[in-house]
């Protein structure tokens, strides 16, 4: 009886370290799990036909807010297909680089940018930006992605 | 005797039915094989590997149209096939990339930034405009294989584009814009197709 309780105590000892081990490294695949659910990046319109006014050649919208991007979409979403274009910009708008123009029709293609960090000086951080590059009114409507 | 009738006429209900779902299979085929019109997608071209991140990133945002409720059009991105078809172009030493999607759109890019368009069309070509940096102004597209010859028209001069499998790529010359510029192609039966560029 003795020997038994003597055994399992000492299994229980012998086990112990490993358990902790476990333990952290759960803690860590969590840690590891939310920080990059908080980094990931999202998906954002700073420019949409929602707002529900069109917009006059050269006018268009930007996000403003300086973090690394994965892409630069935009697109006229009405009728006939119109000249857009995407570009970003460096925080204090020293450079605007690259800018990709296309004829576009929403439900159809957009013009597209892809990372910011392909292009530029090799900084991350830009600004996401796009216009209506055509000669008539068009709705806009464009998207980015950025850090939450 | 009504029998062998009733045979008979399941035999033709059962070859007509299977007329109708070879003819269905071979319309949808139709709809979505770009092999047709732009044969580089299966000619044995090759994708870089310097290039697989860029058309990734691409399909990644076709995908995202196509789910988007007023984007269907885009279809499906078929990245497997995508190609390069034209590399070392430009200032930029530029490579243009492409694949099709199952609505027999074309996406094609350099550095990841392009667009969608289509071949089958009245004009057989579709092109977007990639600006700025040290590469300057280049008008880049894809051509049907019908198209023999590309050529960009700027302030008045009528310039040669580069056109390799199925791809053209123009650098405009310095100190030239992109507005009002129009991309000419011209077809294998001699005729000419102009698009003008961003008015």
């Amino acid at each position: 009886m003795d020997r038994r309780v003597l055994s399992t105590s000492a299994k229980s000892r012998r086990f112990r370290p490993t358990r902790r081990l476990m333990i952290a490294l759960i803690a860590l695949s969590l840690f590891c799990l939310f920080a990059g659910v908080a980094y990931a990046d999202v998906t954002h319109i700073y420019r949409s036909d929602n707002w529900g006014s069109p917009t006059a050649p050269g006018g268009g919208g930007g996000d403003l807010t300086v973090y690394h991007r994965e892409f630069n979409d935009a697109c006229a979403n009405m009728g006939t297909s119109g000249w857009v274009r995407v570009y970003y910009t460096k925080g204090n708008g020293s450079w605007q680089l690259p800018t990709m123009y296309a004829s576009t029709l929403c439900g159809t293609n957009k013009a597209h940018l892809g990372p910011s960090q392909n292009y530029g000086d090799g900084t991350r951080a830009v600004q996401a930006k796009c216009d209506n590059y055509d000669g008539i009114n068009l709705y806009l409507a464009c998207q980015t992605s950025r850090p939450s | 005797m009504r029998i062998g009738r009733l045979k008979i006429a399941a035999g033709v209900m059962i070859v007509v039915g299977c007329g109708a779902l070879v003819g269905a299979a071979l319309a949808i085929a139709s709809l979505t094989d770009n092999s047709s019109s732009v044969t580089a997608f299966s000619n044995g071209s090759t994708l870089s590997a310097s290039s697989t991140a860029d058309i990734s990133n691409l399909a990644a945002s076709v995908t995202r149209w196509k789910n988007e409720d007023s984007n269907p059009g885009s279809g499906t991105p078929l990245a497997s096939q995508a190609r390069d078809l034209i590399t070392n172009a430009g200032r930029g030493n530029d490579t243009l990339s492409a694949f099709p999607t199952s609505t027999g759109m074309v996406c094609y890019e350099i550095n990841a930034a392009g667009t969608c368009g289509r071949v089958d069309t009245s004009t057989g070509i579709t092109f977007g405009i990639l600006g700025g940096g040290a590469g300057g102004t280049r008008v880049f597209g894809v051509a049907a294989n019908k198209v023999v010859k590309v050529q960009v028209q700027v302030s008045g001069t009528l310039y040669d584009a580069v056109l390799n499998d199925n791809g053209f790529y123009f650098q405009l010359p310095a100190g030239t814009s992109e507005h009002q510029l129009q991309v000419i192609a011209t077809w294998d039966d001699g005729t000419t197709h102009s698009v003008p560029g961003p008015p």
